[in-house]
């Protein structure tokens, strides 16, 4: 099963922000969207879930296609907010804040939901006396972690996250990413990973893909792309990740 | 002669008001010479923001400083009244904050804004703008950014018209909270290397507050490790090496070089 | 500065409770209080000064002032109150809905919100007392209508705003209706900063349901309405000035409070938000 992006542009407010983009993301794969700030990445993103209308013979989800709608798409893709904290409801503590995104599932009561809900916080490493806290008294790696486990409980195919390290340090992105490595080993979505720094992506994505003002400029596996780089602007990347530290 | 340092934090505590729990600064110190490039690095929520908001004086009010001095050049900022502290900022003392579109007048052009700067130092208008040309080159900052606004311009370019303000005003101390965070990669670089260039030419002696290892140890020689609103650890650069550190300090290298 | 300072202290805000407070007080029980009955009349001590049987005296006819001023709080406050209700009762609705759906409705919905607010709001509403005759009641239906506009304007854009937070869309894309997302997100962040306004449009309701009365178009004589205690006394005001003077501040006393309640709340909500550093 793939997402299919195909030949989509987009244009907001009269400029044209994406030209032609075409790429595959493959389920239980990790890709890797790669980009200097306002290149268009988070642009294509929420095209991809429905937030920009695009032109319905964009996108194929195995072959058919698909139009993606806000709101009532999300068991299929989902997209994760950028801002930990911004992304949480304030009025909700961890735990009711996952049970919200189950509610729509048929077939499940309350008390499903509620054990459901503790765990998968449970499984991204929240303690049980963190998931009644609401997200004002929690740090902000906590707070992705719980915006990372509403995102699975919707259970959708394809999971994109929009910079899910920038706001963190680095040690907490250090976790995440451990997080996340075990994950796609307990769940088969496919996962995109939208960000400007290589250092935190190449150990995580099976294939990264570079966007530079709106065009694809390079699509390819992730240690071809840092290896044997085509482009001035990939091999930039690439050098920063392969830098000594 | 007694070598006084430049810049010296005494037992900085600050707590929140009303509440008796753990401060949270807790008996923070350092000192910085002319020149010298100090680091302050710990991850996010341990204090490093609240610390060089209190050099700054601009605590908000859920927290209060308990005790502290912070001595720059023989003047304790906190004693300061409020006329006095307003002319040690500026030329004393440059902040540069994480967020630079807030620290730029939106309603003003660039030019505007480097013009009402450079008065405090020089009078003469041709004399104004030759500077501040001069700093904006420096900067490599294109001269027609002068006439546009500062929502035209990128997070990285109104970074560095505030370190083209730092180098005309070449203050005593500069501050820097975390400049580079919310950057992408190559526009850090530009950043980190236009701060090279102004502290070179300044000779401010700067505070660099940064989560992230790597671009401490670029810019600065000395380091604090920070924990808990606590210093719990002080190297230079060269020995920051993984061993005899304390553990905060390792965890902090540990993450960089997985992450 | 001094005066503004005092608008933002606990004390400001305390000083509010307390002046509300003391008003619901004597709106619930002053009849039952109140020395006199505020409408028996005694001709032969028409307009007397303070004394112990009358502490503020007897208006023009022979009726006690302070009796009259504690019967009539329920009716001035509980106008105001109403009033406050009904607007909330058409502008929530209207601002919601326009800022949830979008689209036509919204440029509908809003046009028409426009074509009231070109009115000017006094004259408008009294339009429509005129229209259904003087009373209390009608004054309370004009003074609504004509108010509603700039709520609506107001919860609109607080929702909008509301909207387009981060975790409300992240609840959307979860498949979270329209209902169930106004009772769990967008209420609990519109009502807090709508309390507020209330409470400040609450002294303005007050003035405009007293001024309407004072000039013969709210409450009616005999009822012991506070702006229509002003109109009644108006002609002996030479005579007997604090015949005037009483409802007047009392007026100011509640219109006061009304906004250091307002500010004082507001204050406090500012400081709410968690800081981070």
């Amino acid at each position: 099963m793939s997402f299919q992006v195909d030949n989509l542009s987009l244009s907001l407010g009269g400029n044209k922000i994406l030209h032609d983009i075409s790429f595959t993301l493959e389920r239980g794969k990790v890709t890797g969207l790669l980009g200097r700030s306002g290149c268009g990445k988070s642009t294509l993103a929420k095209a991809m879930v429905g937030i920009h209308q695009v032109d319905q013979s964009c996108l194929k989800i195995g072959g058919t296609m698909f139009q993606p709608k806000f709101g009532k798409t999300g068991h299929k893709i989902q997209y994760m907010w950028q801002d930990p904290h911004m992304a949480l409801s304030p009025f909700l503590s961890a735990v009711r804040c996952v049970e919200e995104a189950m509610e729509t599932q048929k077939d499940t009561t309350k008390k499903q939901r509620h054990e459901k809900a503790q765990d998968l916080l449970d499984q991204v490493g929240l303690t049980s006396a963190l998931m009644q806290k609401r997200p004002h008294a929690l740090s902000g790696g906590q707070c992705q972690r719980i915006a990372l486990a509403r995102a699975i409980a919707a259970q959708p195919e394809f999971l994109i996250l929009d910079e899910p390290f920038s706001a963190l340090d680095l040690v907490t992105q250090k976790n995440i990413i451990s997080l996340l490595g075990n994950l796609r080993q307990v769940y088969d979505f496919g996962l995109m990973i939208i960000s400007h720094d290589l250092r935190t992506l190449w150990r995580l994505a099976d294939k990264l893909i570079l966007i530079d003002q709106g065009h694809i400029i390079e699509d390819r596996p992730t240690s071809d792309f840092i290896h044997s780089p085509r482009h001035d602007l990939t091999k930039t990347f690439a050098s920063f990740a392969l830098a000594e530290v | 002669m007694v070598d006084t340092p430049l810049f010296k934090l005494n037992h900085l505590t600050i707590c929140q008001q009303g509440k008796d729990q753990n401060p949270i600064i807790d008996d923070v110190s350092f000192s910085l010479n002319q020149g010298q490039r100090l680091g302050l690095i710990g991850r996010s929520g341990c204090g490093k923001s609240v610390t060089s908001h209190a050099i700054m004086d601009i605590l908000r009010p859920p927290l209060v400083r308990k005790q502290g001095q912070a001595i720059l050049q023989g003047q304790d900022l906190f004693t300061l009244s409020a006329a006095e502290k307003r002319r040690i900022r500026g030329q004393g003392m440059f902040c540069i904050f994480q967020s630079p579109g807030s620290a730029l007048h939106p309603a003003l052009t660039i030019k505007q804004q480097m013009i009402e700067i450079a008065t405090v130092i020089e009078q003469d208008q041709t004399t104004i703008i030759n500077a501040v040309e001069y700093a904006f080159d420096r900067m490599q900052l294109p001269i027609r950014c002068l006439t546009q606004y500062p929502h035209h311009l990128s997070g990285g370019m109104k970074q560095r018209v505030l370190m083209a303000m730092a180098l005309l005003l070449k203050p005593t101390l500069l501050i820097a909270d975390e400049p580079t965070t919310g950057l992408d990669v190559l526009t850090e670089q530009d950043v980190l290397k236009a701060m090279e260039i102004m502290l070179e030419e300044t000779q401010s002696a700067c505070l660099f507050i940064s989560h992230d290892i790597r671009i401490v140890k670029r810019v600065c020689n000395d380091l604090l490790v920070m924990k808990d609103g606590k210093i719990v650890d002080r190297c230079t650069r060269d020995e920051l090496t993984y061993r005899e550190r304390a553990e905060t300090t390792r965890e902090i290298i540990d993450a960089m070089k997985v992450a | 500065m001094k005066l503004l300072s005092l608008r933002a202290t606990p004390l400001g805000l305390n000083t509010g409770v307390i002046l509300i407070g003391c008003l619901l007080l004597i709106a619930f029980f002053g009849e039952s209080l109140a020395p006199h009955d505020p409408n028996k009349m005694d001709l032969i001590r028409r307009l007397e000064g303070m004394s112990w049987t009358y502490p503020l005296g007897t208006d023009h006819l022979g009726r006690d002032v302070l009796s009259r001023l504690m019967s009539g709080t329920f009716l001035s406050l509980g106008a105001a109150v109403m009033t406050a209700i009904s607007i909330l009762f058409i502008a929530v609705p209207i601002g919601l809905i326009s800022a949830m759906v979008g689209g036509v409705v919204n440029h509908l919905l809003m046009r028409i919100t426009d074509i009231f607010l070109a009115f000017p709001m006094i004259i408008f509403s009294l339009v429509i007392i005129g229209f259904l005759g003087a009373s209390l009641n009608s004054a309370i239906i004009g003074v609504a209508l004509a108010w509603w506009p700039s709520l609506a304007r107001l919860v609109y854009t607080l929702t909008t705003d509301a909207l387009a937070k981060d975790f409300v869309l992240a609840s959307r894309q979860c498949g979270i209706g329209p209902v169930k997302l106004v009772i769990r997100h967008i209420l609990p962040q519109i009502l807090p900063p709508l309390f507020v306004v209330m409470s400040l449009e609450m002294a303005s309701i007050l003035l405009v349901l007293s001024s309407l009365s004072f000039l013969g178009i709210g409450a009616q004589p005999p009822e012991a309405e506070w702006g229509a205690m002003l109109n009644e006394a108006r002609p002996f005001f030479t005579e007997r000035p604090g015949l005037l003077l009483a409802p007047g501040l009392l007026i100011s006393l509640a219109v006061m409070g009304f906004n250091l309640l307002g500010e004082g709340i507001r204050h406090k909500l500012d400081n709410r938000s968690p800081f981070r550093w």
